[in-house]
């Protein structure tokens, strides 16, 4: 039996009123004007295949792996219905029914989760990226800058402080470790200047997004035995990556109700903090007598896995509006997916190019000299896309306005 | 439809938009209500000019058109039940012209309710309209069904707003009917009949709205009481004070249940009934009227009275009222909601016959209202997969109907009649008026393709 007429999965289901507020908040329904490319519709559909009325079709597919997951149709949803997860729910389900394409298949299940082979296809994409067209599908590669050695390798622990506040363990996540090591450096020098004891596990795994929304729980779930492993021995976990982060406090949802493993990894999630919250909420950092490391304008990206995954807003924003010496201006739609989304940009090019430029057109209308981000993967997209676009503003994450040398 | 008929259409517009497949049949055979209809194709027409060419193959090759937007239709008006073409036009959402001085804003019908308002809210204006679904429905949508919402109390209903139009005919030929002018003695005022037809008179391309200026001031007040008697009494008491909030909303317990499990505002969750009181205009006239309202309240036996103290509690209280339909769908895994309108000093009777039915079919039915104009929309919740249950539904509404029409009554303040309604009209229409309405439906399309037999089976 298909996943999708599982008692409680087939209930959720027939949660949906199909009100349609849920469609005017999807940016990819935004490109299309088709209902098939929201909520609703895919909603709608699911429960087609889950009925038999319709089969696993290709247009099937290409429309449920249309969606962002970003989670704008979850938060706006009066009757509470989870969209995304109920589009992660038919991912899984035409994973299990039809397999994944190699395509996707290969990255989710053999190179993300093994550190080496990871390491090697960064490695190989670092030495091949210059021979390669420089713009793929919208994809900025000539931006990409790629470590030759990630921080992962390279990290050397730095002096802990005497009689350290808490001991934390940092998620570094592949995107940060592979392509922003300084961002890794600096989230470790600001934590041990805040009295933290850092510790970096290397053996740390891929957090399990990619595999998880594209209907891999399988993966996922063994990412986080290991994860649960190596970070067994601190106080609290940091990341500096909006989708590890939501991922890792949310490890519950991969595992079956009252099973025993769903405990042990709720017990981990409890103590994952995103790097804002952990310094904001839980260091109650000094902000007021701290310089910025920028002089000028800055605005901030929301990432969809922050604002909406983890309902972190006011943090952030705190931290660029407190700091001294640089001046915070609001984005519209700071909010909005900047169009990256995993393997999403490479699937759905135009779709992708499109929510992009809707974001550079709202980085435009702040005259802002800089966006500041904490996700890697916005970091990356909203990087390039200004370059594509041949804008001035210059991409940071948060962590390196703090980092002042 | 036959495939040369979908070959034609897509020698018309580009073939990108035109949809055949099953996936796509399938997300438009719906619209907020319970009924369903494929159509046979789906066309998204760009241009007035694509439109009147649609129009006119269609009316050459006697095919169905049922025109729709953001398909958040409460009657069933959108449903593409006779199969044909589902016309959607989603992707004509240009706002053409904003003119402040004269207060007219120009858009294509496809532009979303919400998305108008915040291109007018930095200058101070705003478009009065405002449907619980605003962040969701379509201009073209909100005069087709002649939309109210919350605010029209004071202010109107789309109706009101409706300066004219540019539409096409189902013969293809374009119209522009009404002009820019806020003033227009048009003799024959066309335009009336096409606000709530429901597209079944013409296809809207253009929209020509009155816009108004932000009051200086508001004053948003929450009142619980314990009956909702007390609550319905204080809503005529306060419109006989001759005071005309901008606002007067009610919601009963279940609602303020739900409404508190969503947005979680601290509501009374012990209230019987709660009012959204909002007065808006001059600073200095304001605070008296509050004395009033809040005299009248105290007279009512209010449980409790409290006035918004910032913007955010202001938007809190709104966000909590306009989602609060679909959050009562978390109770049960249906719902269906009617839109009877009954004189205001009557709401306390159909409160208490709605209370009746509701414990007879042993259904909840949850009572939300624009009080002030004594529009209610009764929700019921079910499980559309229980037949037994759906068939009490059917039962419990036409009774709900039944009653509000013998207090005076109609059966539909702002959601239309589509299908949904249709059994009911002779109930409330003589025969002779539904036949006049029957022989205008046919002088706009004779030869009946245009959203067919919807408000009215009309024969050829």
């Amino acid at each position: 039996m298909s996943i999708l007429k599982e008692g409680k999965n087939y209930e959720l289901l027939n949660t949906c009123n199909k009100c349609g507020f849920c469609v005017q908040g999807c940016s990819v329904y935004k490109e299309h004007f088709n209902e098939a490319y929201g909520t609703r519709g895919r909603i709608r559909l699911i429960k087609a295949v889950a009925n038999g009325e319709l089969e696993r079709t290709p247009l099937y597919e290409k429309i449920i792996n249309s969606c962002l997951m970003c989670e704008e149709c979850s938060k706006n949803c009066p009757s509470g219905v989870q969209g995304h997860l109920l589009v992660q729910m038919a991912r899984e389900d035409l994973a299990r029914e039809k397999g994944l394409p190699f395509a996707k298949k290969f990255p989710l299940e053999k190179v993300l989760p093994n550190n080496n082979l990871r390491k090697l296809s960064f490695h190989s994409f670092r030495l091949g990226k210059n021979i390669i067209p420089q713009t793929i599908k919208g994809i900025n590669i000539k931006s990409l800058s790629i470590e030759k050695v990630d921080f992962l390798s390279s990290y050397k622990p730095i002096h802990k402080p005497e009689n350290p506040k808490l001991k934390v363990g940092f998620f570094v996540g592949c995107m940060m470790n592979h392509t922003m090591a300084q961002v890794a450096n600096s989230i470790v020098r600001v934590l041990t200047k805040e009295g933290c004891e850092v510790v970096v596990p290397k053996e740390q795994r891929c957090c399990g997004t990619p595999a998880y929304v594209y209907g891999q729980s399988k993966v996922t779930r063994e990412s986080a035995f290991q994860n649960l492993e190596v970070f067994k021995d601190v106080d609290v976990i940091v990341t500096g990556c909006a989708s590890c982060g939501n991922m890792l406090k949310s490890y519950g949802k991969v595992f079956p109700e009252d099973s025993k493993e769903k405990e042990l990894v709720e017990a981990f999630s409890k103590k994952v903090r995103d790097i804002t919250q952990f310094l904001v909420d839980d260091l109650k950092i000094d902000l007021d007598n701290k310089q910025s490391s920028l002089k000028g304008k800055v605005t901030y990206h929301d990432p969809c896995h922050l604002v909406r995954g983890q309902n972190i807003t006011e943090q952030p924003r705190k931290i660029l509006q407190d700091l001294k010496g640089d001046d915070y201006v609001e984005m519209p739609g700071a909010s909005k997916c900047c169009g990256a989304s995993g393997m999403f940009q490479y699937f759905y090019p135009e779709e992708a190019t499109a929510i992009s430029n809707k974001k550079v057109e709202n980085i435009k209308k702040t005259k802002a000299d800089y966006v500041v981000t904490n996700c890697p993967a916005c970091y990356q997209r909203i990087k390039g896309s200004l370059e594509i676009n041949r804008m001035p503003q210059k991409v940071m994450h948060i962590i390196e306005l703090l980092d002042s040398k | 439809m036959n495939s040369k008929q979908i070959n034609y259409l897509k020698t018309i517009v580009d073939p990108k938009n035109i949809c055949t497949t099953k996936e796509e049949l399938l997300v438009y055979e719906y619209d907020a209500t319970l009924l369903k209809g494929a159509p046979e194709v789906i066309v998204f027409p760009e241009t007035t000019e694509q439109v009147s060419r649609i129009l006119t193959y269609a009316f050459q090759e006697n095919i169905p058109v049922t025109t729709r937007g953001a398909g958040t239709n409460l009657s069933g008006g959108t449903i593409p039940d006779q199969g044909g073409i589902a016309f959607v036009l989603t992707k004509m959402n240009k706002v053409l012209e904003i003119d402040f001085e004269n207060r007219v804003v120009v858009v294509e019908p496809g532009t979303i309710n919400q998305e108008l308002q915040d291109m007018l809210t930095p200058h101070g204006y705003y478009y009065p309209p405002d449907p619980a679904s605003m962040k969701a429905c379509t201009i073209g949508g909100n005069v087709g069904e002649c939309s109210g919402g919350p605010r029209c109390l004071k202010y109107g209903v789309t109706r009101d707003y409706i300066l004219g139009m540019e539409m096409v005919l189902s013969t293809g030929e374009v119209v522009v009917i009404g002009s820019k002018q806020q003033v227009n003695p048009d003799p024959l005022d066309i335009v009336k009949f096409m606000v709530g037809s429901e597209g079944t008179l013409g296809v809207f391309t253009k929209l020509f709205l009155k816009i108004k200026k932000v009051s200086e001031a508001k004053k948003t007040m929450l009142c619980t009481f314990d009956s909702v008697k007390d609550a319905s009494r204080t809503v005529a008491n306060i419109v006989r004070e001759g005071i005309v909030p901008t606002t007067l909303e009610l919601m009963d317990n279940l609602l303020i249940n739900c409404a508190e499990d969503f947005i979680g505002l601290g509501l009374d969750r012990t209230a019987d009934a709660l009012l959204l009181i909002e007065v808006d205009g001059l600073k200095e006239e304001l605070d008296g009227q509050v004395e009033v309202i809040k005299k009248v309240c105290e007279k009512n036996n209010v449980k409790g009275f409290k006035i918004a103290q910032s913007a955010k509690e202001v938007d809190q209280l709104w966000t909590a009222r306009r989602t609060v339909i679909g959050a009562v769908a978390r109770k049960r895994p249906s719902y269906s909601m009617q839109d009877v309108t009954v004189p205001r000093n009557k709401l306390p009777d159909i409160v208490e016959e709605i209370v009746n039915i509701s414990e007879k079919y042993n259904l909840p039915i949850g009572v939300l209202a624009h009080a002030g104009d004594g529009n209610l929309h009764p929700l019921v919740l079910f499980d559309e997969r229980n037949k037994e249950e759906v068939e009490k539904v059917h039962e419990a509404e036409f009774l709900i109907c039944k009653k509000a029409l013998s207090l005076g009554g109609t059966l539909s303040g702002e959601h239309g009649i589509g299908l949904l309604k249709k059994p009911f009209l002779d109930q409330e229409f003589a025969p002779e008026v539904l036949n006049l309405k029957r022989k205008i439906m046919l002088a706009f399309d004779s030869k009946n393709i245009l959203n067919p037999d919807k408000i009215l089976e009309v024969g050829k």
